[in-house]
């Protein structure tokens, strides 16, 4: 067996499910997992025994974990909210991403330091989401006090905002001149802005938009109907930045670093910053984090000279994010991401290997035929859960795949080198920038064709 | 099962270990850290140093706009420092009504 991390991340993911479902006592868990760990101990010269109490271990570690996570600490803002709403608190803190304008409303989360309430002030911890009324230019970091009425969200602590804020003016704001974001989430977002920036300068807003989703995962000024219209199709997913644009990425920069001559070990470490990097400009999501993960799994892999497991590597970036967030296993984008790839990983080889896909001569139709089989299987791999959360099953998602796929591909590398050309010399931009539009229109019109199909798509 | 080798599984048992204690610190830190503990009270917090903002932060308490930063911040040239909070009611457009509307957003350090 090649993949012990894959058993781990199934007992642990196994433990998380359970504790999800069934309440059970910290300390009792607790002790029961020292036990199963000394004894795995005592074990380690057995084979078979060994390996069962191990592995009820890591079962415990998971429940133990997501029980750990599910409540907030004792400083958290929403154990200070009254459930009074005419209470008025003053919140001290920094802006915690990069605030968003969306339906006329500036909308970021802000992570509290410090509250006041009643002539008293209390030492607090917490993200709170915060909506402000009109636009107004804030940047991650940045130091505020926050004047005005806070309550909790309906799913607490599951969405990972402790309460919601709404001002209704920007006077309920005071500006703090100091800045407390780390350095590297504030390039990153910098970089961020300057690049919507140069969508929304050399685009119109429809082709901004779409470009902006693919290349930047941000999908706030994509229109409704749109957005509506590509889950019809099954295509939604080239809105989603995942491990396709994390490809891309390293691999236009391990090229530009070879021309540039970089020695092989150094150009690695070089991509794998890269990489980080621009999982930190799209907002670390979970796909993002996946195939960051992944990719670089594969690459220090290179570095060693070792041939990494794709099994392995999955099972690390899937262990990695219930790590940092255990509840992110019931998120719908968790489920949807991992699926599709542990159906593309799982599926897709032996479909090839049933369909005799290797002795097809003609190397354009083998390229096609594998497009269909590595769509296929996602398609089988989502299919129910796509069904169970969206009340909608699609015939023709497999068939739009095919054509819409390739075009975001054109679209993402053609957005891409926009990008590096606007930022070298925005003059040279403008015929990039016609391609895209052609690009994006050629897209919208191929998914309005297969969504008019017959039976192309039922709601449930 | 897994062909670990007995190093590997040392690996594995100490990584459970580190584990384990982290998750029982966790726990007792965010269960038995004093809950509500009042830091301090102060009544700094969300009011604005008069002797040291910027017209841009002057601008953000509700009744200064352009103008009436620029003519606290001439006053404030002109005298040195404010030493009273009142001493603003000396500058042309801050009537009593608005002194009262803004003092609460100010402070004197």
């Amino acid at each position: 067996m090649k993949t012990p991390l894959a058993f781990f991340t199934f007992c642990f993911s196994l433990g998380v499910v359970c504790a999800y479902l069934i309440k059970v006592p910290f300390w009792f868990v607790y002790v029961l997992g020292v036990t199963f760990t000394l004894v795995s101990l005592l074990l380690i010269k057995r084979e078979l025994s060994f390996h069962i109490i191990f592995f009820c271990s890591v079962f415990i570690l998971g429940i133990l974990h997501f029980e750990v996570s599910s409540f907030p600490p004792k400083r958290s803002i929403s154990r200070y909210l009254h459930h009074n709403n005419d209470q008025v608190y003053a919140i001290k803190g920094y802006v915690n991403n990069n605030p968003a304008i969306q339906d006329g409303r500036t909308v970021f989360i802000f992570r509290v330091e410090r509250l006041q309430f009643n002539q008293s002030s209390y030492k607090t911890s917490g993200d709170i989401l915060v909506y402000l009324k009109g636009t107004k230019a804030l940047s991650y970091g940045e130091e505020l006090i926050l004047l005005g009425k806070a309550r909790r969200p309906h799913r607490a602590f599951k969405s990972g905002v402790a309460a919601v804020m709404h001002l209704q003016n920007s006077s309920k704001l005071i500006r703090l001149n100091k800045n407390k974001g780390d350095i590297i989430r504030r390039s990153a977002f910098y970089l961020k802005n300057k690049i919507e920036g140069i969508f929304l300068k050399h685009l119109s807003p429809l082709a901004a938009g779409i470009v902006d989703a693919m290349v930047l995962g941000e999908k706030g000024h994509i229109s409704p109907v749109i957005y509506d219209a590509m889950v019809k199709s099954g295509t939604v997913h080239i809105l989603v930045v995942s491990g396709f644009n994390v490809g891309i990425i390293a691999f236009i920069s391990g090229l530009f670093l070879k021309i540039l001559r970089i020695p092989r070990k150094l150009r690695y470490f070089l991509v794998i910053v890269v990489l980080i990097f621009y999982c930190f400009i799209t907002g670390a999501s979970t796909p993002v984090v996946r195939a960051t993960v992944m990719g670089i799994f594969l690459i220090l892999g290179y570095i060693l000279r070792r041939e990494a497991d794709i099994t392995n590597s999955f099972s690390l970036a899937m262990l990695f994010i219930l790590f940092v967030d255990p509840q992110a296993l019931f998120s719908i984008s968790f489920q949807l991401s991992y699926i599709s790839v542990a159906a593309i990983v799982y599926l897709y080889p032996r479909l090839r290997s049933f369909l005799k896909v290797e002795r097809i001569k003609i190397n354009p139709l083998k390229l096609i035929v594998d497009g269909c089989l590595v769509s296929f299987s996602a398609w089988l791999g989502t299919m129910g859960f796509i069904a169970y959360y969206f009340k909608i099953f699609s015939p023709v998602t497999l068939l739009a795949n095919i054509f819409v796929v390739p075009l975001a591909t054109l679209i993402t590398l053609s957005g891409l080198s926009m990008v590096v050309v606007a930022l070298i010399s925005p003059f040279l931009a403008g015929p990039l920038a016609s391609t895209n539009e052609i690009l994006v229109i050629l897209l919208l019109k191929t998914n309005t064709l297969f969504i008019n199909l017959p039976f192309a798509y039922f709601y449930l | 099962m897994l062909n670990l080798t007995r190093d590997e599984r040392k690996v594995f048992i100490f990584l459970s270990v580190i584990f384990l204690l982290g998750v029982g610190v966790n726990f007792i830190v965010k269960n038995f850290t004093p809950g509500k503990s009042p830091a301090y009270f102060s009544d700094k917090i969300g009011r604005i140093n008069l002797n040291t903002a910027d017209r841009d932060l002057l601008m953000e308490i509700p009744g200064i706009g352009e103008k009436l930063s620029q003519r606290i911040l001439e006053s404030r040239k002109a005298r040195g420092n404010f030493s009273n909070i009142d001493e603003l009611k000396e500058i042309k457009g801050i009537s009593e009504a608005k002194f009262m509307k803004i003092r609460d957003y100010l402070i004197l350090e």
